[in-house]
């Protein structure tokens, strides 16, 4: 089964066609694949996962994520596709600095329709004691917590919604090598259990023994970059 | 969670939010404020005298007329005869006639001399009468019956002693301290000038002016109570007087024939009439009041536009993150005139009771100064209307920065 499948895909910033951000001929990813990818500042990491986020529309091309082609989801739809089935993790600002812990993560539940009727406290509570963020801190304006915490609350806010796929954008970049450690291990054991794919773009090397697979975005994208 | 964000978002951004809602809060005090005692003050005017087919003085403007003889609001020019008075009463379109003789006051309240035709025929309102909380009308010359606020903010009650001052200034010098009158009845609240107001006979205004020349008692005077009580003190002037007609066909008739007395100078004016020339003089003055109020909320609008939008700024990776979760641009836009409305809520409560306070504060100021009897409730049919508006023109004033961020979030 095919997670994500990428053909003749184009994207750029401005309406010029000579100026391609993205541009990628084929490239796919199979379901419950971890896939690391790499590559220099400015080769358009950020722009790719956007595109499979559905953030940003192609420009050109087809673009299948979890067996939907999102070149023909309209903006409103590729949104509510993207709350459904993506969890997304930054290198920071994850959370809303001013909301709780809590309060962060219903966020994301509420543009979410899975299970919209049901009162997400408990699932929310049972992932931040699995990412041992201590009870005392949930009601914290996350913007008192330390970037460790932060970042494993935003694992907990990408895996509410239980998606199929996550993308996560240098994520550990921020975290010393203890929290980094933490964090690998907290993800890597929440992706097993959701069973779910795994985009993981950093510029840390050492990272990719974890994946099943290590790209380099140079030799995908025939693109300019950014 | 929409209104929790909205409102959480206020909070962390708690210093200019509370800017903002000061410059709104201050917009809308003065936009309800203006609407409020422009419409009470119509309504108070309006209520003062009911019934009434014309009031009766001394030859000046008619606005002046009705300001002194109903409202108690500034000085006759001259007295009228009680001559004229009396044929004029007496005449056969006539049904009833309630002389006003004004010029003395006690604390600042008016006192006025009158008959008992006064609480007979005189109605505010829809036609309402005058009745009595306690006691009844004055019988003998030193009785006085008071108007409802008189008795409750000086505290008086029936038996009472009541020193009336010559003028009237709130403080004055000449008393008439050697002939006070006695609380003899109290009147019902009627949210007009009456409730302001000392009612004595006319009897007992000539009894305590008898032995006074040019506005001082003359020295060595001897005269006694008893001595002025077996006088038969008939006025010789009053200050006006309010007529009602048998029919009200003949109110021209009577009118012009008053207008046109040979004895001496009166002028006979409409209650109605004389309003509508009074709003007619305010109502520039209305207008420019008005305008200044809304350029103060299109100034506060502006403010909280500005804001808001300086806040798109500083929210850019909150809106990138918001739109990662799944929030579609359109909820950005929402978002952020949610906020506008939340300030512009917050901005009308607090107005609200701002205004509340102060018409508490200034209600006797208005009363005493200007004869205005406004109401400290502010919520009237206008109230929805109101509501709908300020809230019509922050989703106005917010449109911008809720497009910047729908822009942001595309």
């Amino acid at each position: 089964m095919i997670a994500l499948e990428l053909q003749n895909v184009r994207f750029c910033y401005h309406s010029s066609q000579d100026d391609l951000t993205i541009n990628i001929e084929h490239w796919s990813v199979k379901k419950g694949e971890r896939v690391f990818i790499h590559g220099p500042s400015g080769c358009g990491k950020s722009t790719m996962l956007n595109l499979l986020s559905g953030i940003l529309p192609v420009s050109n091309g087809s673009l299948c994520v979890l067996g939907k082609n999102l070149e023909k989801m309209s903006n409103r739809e590729r949104d509510r596709f993207r709350a459904n089935h993506i969890g997304y993790v930054f290198q920071q600002f994850n959370l809303i600095p001013y909301l709780d812990a809590i309060n962060n993560i219903q966020l994301a539940r509420h543009f979410c329709n899975k299970n919209k009727h049901h009162d997400p406290r408990e699932e929310i509570e049972e992932l931040l004691q699995s990412l041992n963020i201590a009870q005392s801190d949930w009601r914290k304006p996350t913007s008192r917590l330390s970037v460790g915490q932060q970042q494993r609350i935003a694992i907990a806010r990408a895996f509410i919604n239980t998606p199929e796929l996550l993308i996560a954008d240098e994520p550990t970049s921020s975290l010393d090598s203890n929290n980094r450690d933490h964090f690998m291990s907290a993800l890597q054991s929440l992706v097993t259990k959701h069973q779910a794919t795994l985009i993981f773009v950093s510029h840390d090397t050492t990272l990719a023994k974890n994946f099943d697979r290590k790209e380099s975005l140079n030799n995908l994208n025939k693109g300019s970059g950014i | 969670m929409f209104i929790k964000l909205a409102l959480q978002s206020l909070i962390n951004r708690k210093g200019s939010v509370v800017m903002t809602i000061l410059a709104m809060t201050v917009s809308i005090f003065v936009l309800l404020g203006v609407e409020h005692v422009r419409h009470q003050a119509k309504e108070s005017f309006t209520n003062t005298v009911s019934g009434t087919d014309l009031i009766v003085g001394a030859r000046t403007g008619s606005v002046n007329l009705l300001l002194y003889s109903v409202f108690r609001v500034g000085t006759p020019t001259n007295n009228i005869t009680w001559d004229s008075f009396q044929r004029i009463s007496s005449s056969r379109n006539v049904e009833w006639a309630i002389p006003i003789s004004l010029g003395d006051s006690h604390k600042g309240y008016r006192v006025i001399g009158t008959n008992h035709d006064y609480f007979k025929y005189f109605s505010y309102g829809n036609k309402r009468s005058l009745t009595f909380l306690e006691g009844k009308p004055f019988e003998k010359m030193l009785d006085v019956v008071l108007g409802f606020d008189v008795a409750t903010k000086l505290g008086y009650k029936l038996g009472d002693k009541i020193v009336v001052a010559h003028g009237v200034s709130k403080t004055s010098f000449s008393l008439h301290d050697d002939r006070p009158f006695t609380v003899v009845g109290i009147l019902e609240p009627t949210g007009t000038p009456v409730d302001q107001s000392l009612h004595v006979s006319l009897q007992g205004i000539e009894a305590i002016h008898i032995d006074w020349k040019q506005g001082v008692k003359i020295r060595g005077s001897t005269l006694t109570i008893e001595q002025i009580e077996k006088m038969t003190l008939e006025p010789k002037t009053i200050t006006a007087f309010m007529v009602g007609l048998k029919s009200r066909i003949a109110t021209f008739r009577v009118q012009r024939a008053i207008n046109n007395y040979n004895k001496e100078p009166l002028m006979a004016i409409l209650p109605g009439v004389a309003l509508s020339e009074l709003w007619q003089m305010m109502g520039i003055l209305e207008n420019t009041l008005r305008l200044v109020s809304a350029l103060v909320l299109v100034a506060a609008l502006l403010g909280l536009s500005a804001m808001l939008l300086a806040s798109i700024r500083e929210r850019q990776q909150e809106i990138r993150l918001l739109r990662v979760v799944g929030a579609p641009p359109f909820f950005l836009f929402l978002l952020i005139e949610l906020e506008a409305i939340l300030i512009s809520l917050t901005s009308i409560f607090l107005g609200a009771i701002m205004l509340y306070f102060c018409l508490e504060l200034v209600r006797d100021l208005l009363i005493s100064h200007f004869g205005l009897h406004i109401t400290s409730n502010i919520f009237s049919n206008s109230s929805p209307i109101f509501l709908i508006f300020v809230i019509f023109a922050t989703l106005l004033a917010a449109a911008v920065p809720s497009f910047t961020a729908y822009k942001s979030g595309k």
